[in-house]
């Protein structure tokens, strides 16, 4: 893997990762407050 | 006093916190009691962030010793290895205690599949830091080592650690270090974009805006420093021969254990976010906030003078 494909590939998968976290993250606690509060 | 001094300051604290910290947060579940839950959780994060320079001075100390007659290179490596899978794993506690923070505040209660979660990352990572503990005290104490002859007289191909295994992917593969670099970035960008917002905010900026509102940005910067942490163990178990001479690198360390106990106001104590839009917070949560500022911009500081002031890369 060539340098600068190796280090964008990584990057870009990392960065999805860490923003799906936080989404998945966010909605499922926004959700979870919605049905505490009934 | 060097990293070596450091060390033995330090080195038993992880494991006798995470006594601590995990046998008050067993007594919490048994007791049913959300302020031991807390105070627990707030112990497992602290002693998980304590981690960091426990796990780093400790290649300080392998330097000072491993010249010294009757000192086995393969004991140091093994011990090396094993406190970096400790070290994972109590980094991966931390991060779910300060989650479960974060949810008892949005939420008023802590899920249930993560107080599981808790429990068995914290029993699971008491036992990998007391086999780490037990094979550091080997290195200098014979009388508890159970393969005395055959650990010191391991071949050479039979010495590398985990540790060093790792740290030879990290710089032998081209695309690793600029990856990690760039995520570091990444992750540092996260964490000072929310957390200056927060500060901000507290300081009087953008007073229209709830405290609440902000609070559901807070894991956006947690993840960021989740990220930093992971790269920045990768940097340092990569070569850190590089890190451990480097004033620099001290400061910003103590700088990062200071910025974490800070945040730990932030997340536990309930003032700041009790506060609606348009009401100002405190003196005491405005300099709290403000030395936030200075601490994270400190450690942005000593990062980039790693070169410079350290003779680093």
């Amino acid at each position: 893997m060539t340098l600068v494909v190796g280090t964008i590939i990584v990057v870009i998968g990392a960065t999805v990762l860490i923003g799906l976290a936080a989404y998945v993250l966010d909605r499922s606690t926004a959700r979870q407050e919605r049905k505490d509060n009934g | 006093m060097d990293l070596a001094h450091i060390h033995l300051l330090l080195n038993h604290f992880p494991t006798i916190g995470f006594i601590i910290g995990g046998g008050l947060y067993l007594l919490s579940l048994v007791a049913n009691s959300d302020d031991l839950k807390r105070a627990s959780l707030v112990i497992l994060l602290g002693i998980a962030l304590l981690a960091i320079p426990t796990y780093m001075s400790g290649n300080g100390a392998q330097d000072a010793i491993k010249s010294m007659p009757g000192v086995s290179k393969s004991l140091i490596e093994a011990h090396e290895g094993a406190a970096l899978v400790a070290l994972g794993f109590m980094e991966v506690t931390g991060a779910f205690a300060w989650l479960a923070l974060w949810q008892f505040r949005r939420l008023t209660r802590i899920p249930n599949w993560n107080l599981a979660v808790i429990l068995v990352l914290t029993l699971l990572s008491l036992g990998l830091m007391t086999r780490a503990s037990n094979m550091g005290g080997e290195i200098r104490h014979a009388e508890i080592r159970a393969t005395q002859g055959a650990a010191t007289q391991a071949p050479a191909a039979q010495a590398d650690g985990l540790a060093r295994r790792v740290g030879s992917f990290i710089t032998d593969t081209r695309w690793v270090w600029p990856t990690c670099e760039t995520l570091h970035f990444i992750g540092l960008s996260l964490l000072l974009g929310v957390v200056f917002l927060v500060d901000l905010r507290v300081l009087g900026v953008v007073r229209g805006v709830s405290f609440a509102s902000l609070h559901r940005l807070l894991p956006l910067a947690a993840i960021g420093f989740g990220v930093n942490v992971i790269t920045g163990i990768l940097f340092f178990v990569g070569i850190p021969g590089q890190y451990i001479h480097n004033q620099s690198f001290y400061w910003k360390l103590a700088l990062v254990m200071l910025a974490g106990l800070n945040a730990v106001y932030f997340t536990f104590l309930d003032e700041p976010w009790s506060l609606g839009p348009k009401e100002d917070a405190s003196l005491r949560t405005k300099i709290a906030a403000a030395s936030a500022m200075v601490l994270w911009i400190g450690v942005l500081y000593c990062g980039s003078m790693l070169p410079f002031l350290g003779n680093s890369f």
